[in-house]
């Protein structure tokens, strides 16, 4: 009787006391066989749906198989949206610094390039995510396969049309390769089809105010309005709130809300979510064996209109 | 009896009661110790880490100015102060690399390794700017390149002052962060202290109120069976406590004893009856007192007759001895011992010897009385005659054997008197050879001696019963008398125990 008092006492007190060592110990960090993977992320701008959606992916697949490779990520964004100079002075922060791995949004410029080629020539691994370098020495490209990407927006465009029209371009800033990669796809789907012009393509560098005079300037001669990156699309979708009629149709890139209410006809929905995913498994890869699965990664695009918005984004 | 555990006693239940709250005190203590040891040791650990950071960032500002000075003005100790230095900032690197092995913090990993980048550039600018001093004497220098490399050099150097922002960023961060934790842990600690407070209080609670209780118990269970005793000793049930303590043992204790006044209670009734039959033997004794008393007064009476004819018979003696009357002088005289003795032994011991005497004194005078009809003999053995015992008890047997026995006979009547020793016993003897009894009288004269309470009845064989009834009370009952007809004649045989 007074032996079961005595276990009813003890137990509780030792749960307590294991429950506080616990408490106390399990902070306690053990590192895997494999040793330290620094790996540094500069993403371009942060924004509120594409960049900040690719930056959850790795964040999330981090925290998921981090630890089991030991691979730690800094994800890194310069104080003003795409600049290069920023962005290459963050290069050469990690070049000093040693990381193993850099992940970068591809562009031409020549010193960003050549600090690039620094980075490699110190035997860091180069990750292009999004946009892809031209002709750069070995590296691992994750992202949309652009010209394909081009190609849908120009065939969807041929589906809206079936007419002479005159099509306006804006994109971002020259140099992107993956801008180049989707203007290419769109002027291929398009050759067939004499009536529909492709007029010059105009650039907004990233800027809404810049793109915002490009639109006004536009609708002036062109009939539909083709957004071959973001800033088009997310700048219409915040200042209008219901369809315009400037144009006749206005297409884009990665914008959600303009769908919604219909201020833009159609977009090229990117996974950039999975893109951010697989910056990290292929880091993961590399690690366990020593190479990449491919030195291209695609990731998956759709197509997304007022019609399908709700079934696509869900 | 060996009582099985630890906790035997209230005494050292009680005292458990006391080890528990110790116990719980312990672990309180225990645990702000090790809470307050834990926090201290952490803080002491976050705060060396920032130490180790600054002191690394302090020994790199002075190693840059020492390339400043060299390479701005030529300063030729800055070259050995760069190298002193060097070696401070390379302790320092150990000493924050040793961190990031214990707990890796990037920013730390990308400071160090930015440091050691700044270093490799240096130590290439320093050995340059050295061999260009020590050979100044030189016309020709590649001051383009070591331009190039200074300011290559000091863009490192920025990236350094960066990577200390984060480092001292992210170092806050983990303070912060362990200011969280630890915050935590103190209220988790307090909630565990206040837990086992409260678990303390409701243990020894329990506790203490099981002992009290069990306690109570025993004591109720104790006074139950005590009630049960005042109430009617022999209903009164064995008490069962089952505390394991020395309530037990009491329990054990007033069982026995309730047995042993129980066992007693049953005794005192037995002996109750005896002495109910004690009483009755008394009231007996009583009244065969009371008859000896009459028979005594009776006696009396004819005492004061026996002296009267005692003295008669002295005078009649003497006269008859001046008047040369021998025999009547001497028959006279035999009478009167005869009285005498009965006189004054008759309530008093005497031994056999003289009971034998006076016997023989009665003869002689029944010899005189019959003239010679009838005949006695003794057969006394030697040993029995120091043999004690009341007076008067052979003179009225040979006195009933003359008158019922051989008193029928004109002639050649005998009565013998025999005492021997057989065994532990004396045995007493008288027989003769007169018409002896009739069955129907024997079993008469038995019944009437066996009766407790006789009465004096018209029986001519009162001398034997009375013979019989004070031997009974002289011997405490241990009597044999034994009446037998004898061819021809009748015998009596009185068995006495010879140490009455």
């Amino acid at each position: 009787m007074i032996k079961k008092q005595v276990w009813l006492l003890i137990i509780p007190i030792a749960m307590a006391g294991l429950s506080l060592a616990y408490f106390c110990f399990n902070n306690t960090e053990t590192r895997e066989v494999y040793p330290v993977t620094r790996v540094t992320v500069i993403l371009p701008h942060d924004d509120d749906g594409y960049w900040s959606e690719i930056a959850n992916g790795i964040q999330e697949e981090e925290a998921k198989i981090g630890e089991e490779y030991n691979i730690d990520i800094s994800i890194i964004i310069p104080q003003l949206n795409y600049n290069i100079a920023q962005m290459t002075d963050i290069l050469k922060q990690q070049i000093a610094a040693q990381v193993d791995a850099v992940v970068i949004q591809g562009n031409e410029n020549p010193e960003f390039r050549l600090a690039l080629q620094g980075a490699y020539d110190q035997g860091m691994k180069i990750i292009c995510v999004d946009t892809d370098i031209k002709d750069f020495s070995e590296h691992l490209y994750i992202g949309t396969d652009n010209y394909e990407a081009g190609k849908m927006m120009g065939e969807k465009l041929i589906d809206l049309t079936r007419r002479a029209v005159k099509v306006g371009i804006i994109s971002g800033e020259p140099g992107y390769l993956n801008l180049e990669q989707r203007l290419e796809g769109v002027r291929d789907a398009v050759k067939d089809y004499p009536e529909i012009e492709i007029m010059d393509v105009q650039y907004d560098n990233y800027d809404g105010l810049t793109f915002m005079n490009l639109y006004q300037k536009l609708h002036e001669t062109a009939d539909i309005l083709v957004c071959l990156e973001g800033t088009g699309g997310q700048t219409l979708s915040q200042i209008y709130d219901e369809r315009r009629s400037e144009y006749e149709y206005i297409l884009g890139f990665d914008v959600n809300i303009g769908i919604k209410n219909q201020v833009i006809d159609g977009v090229v929905k990117q996974d950039t979510y999975q893109m951010g995913r697989q910056v990290v498994e292929e880091i993961a890869e590399y690690i366990k064996t020593g190479k990449y699965s491919s030195d291209n990664i695609f990731t998956d695009i759709q197509w997304v209109t007022f019609e399908n918005y709700d079934e696509v984004i869900k | 009896m060996i009582k099985k555990g630890f906790l035997n006693t209230v005494e050292k239940k009680y005292a458990f009661g006391y080890v528990i709250v110790g116990l719980f005190v312990i672990i309180f203590l225990l645990t702000a110790v090790l809470g307050n040891i834990y926090v201290s040791y952490q803080y002491s650990n976050a705060t060396m880490e920032l130490i180790a950071v600054n002191n690394l960032e302090k020994a790199v500002v002075r190693i840059n100015n020492s390339v400043n000075l060299t390479y701005l003005y030529f300063y030729e100790s800055s070259v050995e102060e760069y190298f002193a230095n060097r070696e401070t900032v390379e302790k320092y690197l150990k000493e924050t690399n040793l961190q990031i092995n214990k707990k890796f913090l990037r920013e730390t990993a990308d400071a160090n390794k930015t440091i050691e980048t700044y270093m490799l550039k240096s130590d290439l600018l320093m050995r340059k700017l050295q061999e260009y001093l020590n050979n100044n004497e030189s016309n020709y220098y590649d001051y383009g390149e070591l331009e190039s490399q200074y300011k290559e050099l000091q863009e490192v150097y920025s990236y350094i002052n960066l990577s200390f922002q984060n480092v001292y960023s992210a170092k806050l961060t983990v303070i912060s962060d362990l200011e969280l934790h630890l915050s935590f842990l103190q209220k988790a600690i307090f909630a565990f202290q206040l837990f086992m407070l409260i678990l303390t209080m409701l243990c020894c609670t329990i506790y203490l109120y099981k002992v009290i209780q069990g306690v109570s118990s025993s004591i109720a269970m104790m006074m139950k069976g005590v009630k049960s005793i005042e109430e009617d000793v022999f209903q009164a049930r064995p008490i069962q406590i089952g505390s394991n303590d020395e309530f037990d043992d009491f329990a054990n204790a007033f069982n026995r004893m309730i047995k042993i006044i129980q066992s007693q209670m049953r005794k005192i009734e037995e002996n109750a009856d005896i002495k109910e039959q004690l009483v009755s033997a008394e009231m007996e004794n009583l009244r065969i007192y009371s008859d000896l008393q009459k028979n005594h007064f009776d006696f009396l009476q004819s005492r004061v007759n026996s002296h009267f004819l005692f003295n008669t018979l002295n005078m009649i003696s003497s006269l008859a001895r001046i008047e040369n009357a021998d025999k009547s002088a001497e028959l006279m005289e035999i009478t009167a011992s005869f009285l005498r003795y009965n006189l004054d032994n008759i309530t008093k011991t005497v031994t056999l010897e003289k009971e034998v005497k006076n016997l023989k004194e009665y003869v002689a005078i029944q010899v005189y009385r019959y003239e010679g009809r009838y005949s006695y003999s003794f057969d006394i053995a030697e040993e029995t005659l120091k043999f004690s015992m009341p007076c008067m008890i052979l003179q009225p047997l040979v006195e009933n054997s003359i008158q019922h026995g051989i008193g029928m006979k004109v002639k050649d009547g005998w009565v013998c008197i025999k005492t021997y020793e057989a065994g532990r016993r004396i045995f007493l003897e008288v027989s003769d050879n007169g018409v002896g009894m009739t069955e129907e009288q024997i079993r008469h004269i038995c019944e009437e001696m066996s009766d407790d309470f006789y009465r004096i009845s018209s029986s001519n064989h009162i001398g034997i019963r009375n013979i019989y009834h004070r031997l009974q009370l002289f011997y405490h009952y241990d009597v044999l008398f034994e009446m037998k007809n004898i061819n021809p004649g009748f015998k009596i045989v009185i068995s006495l125990p010879k140490e009455g």
